[in-house]
């Protein structure tokens, strides 16, 4: 694990360091499997995001099957992604179950996304509108 | 049916809107930077839109709209009574509107979308910048199992109790 994840994984307690060493028992025993997710636009060709506690994710990059560092563990800022759930809810639209938008951790395929401009569009006007959103709840 | 200061309302944010996509397709960045210099200075001109022009601007109900101010998703203008939307903050809304309405019915495109975003906010940990340096420069500790209770000392296991 890296310098920062030792820091980290030191600071917690109670159910958090509970699930955090829970999850790495897992990761030495089943590797890739229990990694969660691979993440899209990494800037590593491989980081995965596994779910601990309440808000709680922990990155792994994978630097071969059997290599995994663990580089760190923290809450998950879900700012854009609430403003982008607020849209299509307003707009009436049903988005698939969530699970089918996150490829397993052990999947190597490099498919580029869908209609990639259309998507790159939504998502600047997106991220705009949610930066817009943190500065206002950061001046309450 | 729109009125006049409707109509005022939703050509002023086309222009603001206009702007910001000329700005996303600049690629010389001395020219963008200028486009957005004068969608702000356009932007902080105004004093923003009544809730009934935000409605006719964006195409949603009054109670949306309030709704969307309280989520913090539309910004009101400071001291102002009744409610005034930002302009500034009406022009993003609606951008991002138009863009998802526009591909409203591709849900794999909108899932992938949602994929991007929640990627994208997890990959904004603070921390991960200095996590790549240590991984970079091989600052990196090998564990076992047995050296879990030292490094996360919080999940130490309690020892079976026993019975006398």
């Amino acid at each position: 694990m890296t310098t920062v994840a030792e820091r980290q994984l030191k600071g917690l307690r109670g159910r958090q360091a509970t699930a955090a060493r829970r999850v790495i028992e897992e990761l030495l025993a089943q590797r890739c499997k229990a990694a969660g997710y691979r993440l899209a636009g990494s800037p590593l060709d491989h980081i995965c995001c596994r779910h601990l506690d309440g808000s709680d994710r922990m990155l792994t990059a994978w630097l071969d099957s059997d290599h995994v560092v663990i580089l760190g563990v923290g809450p998950h800022n879900r700012s854009a992604t609430d403003v982008y759930l607020t849209v299509l809810d307003t707009l009436g639209i049903d988005m698939p179950p969530d699970e089918r938008t996150k490829p397993p951790c052990c999947d190597n395929s490099t498919s580029l996304p869908i209609e990639a401009q259309a998507a790159e569009m939504i998502i600047d006007a997106i991220g705009n509108l949610a930066r817009q959103r943190r500065r206002a709840s950061g001046r309450t | 049916m729109w009125y006049y200061q409707d109509m005022i309302a939703i050509d002023f944010v086309a222009d603001l809107v206009e702007l910001e996509r000329l700005a996303n397709l600049e690629p010389d960045k001395t020219k963008r930077w200028r486009i957005i210099g004068v969608h702000d200075r356009l932007a902080s001109r105004a004093n923003g839109s009544k809730v009934s022009e935000a409605v006719a601007v964006l195409g949603l109900s009054a109670p949306t709209i309030r709704a969307w101010i309280d989520a913090g998703v539309l910004e009101t203008v400071p001291n102002q009574k009744p409610t005034r939307v930002t302009y500034r903050s009406l022009a993003r809304a609606k951008l991002a509107l138009d863009e998802v309405r526009a591909h409203g019915e591709n849900l794999q495109l909108l899932a992938s979308v949602l994929r991007e975003l929640r990627d994208r906010a997890t990959l904004e940990d603070p921390a991960l910048p200095d996590a790549l340096d240590d991984l970079s420069h091989g600052q990196i500790r090998r564990v076992d199992l047995d050296q879990l209770n030292e490094i996360i000392p919080g999940s130490r296991r309690r020892r079976p109790s026993t019975f006398r």
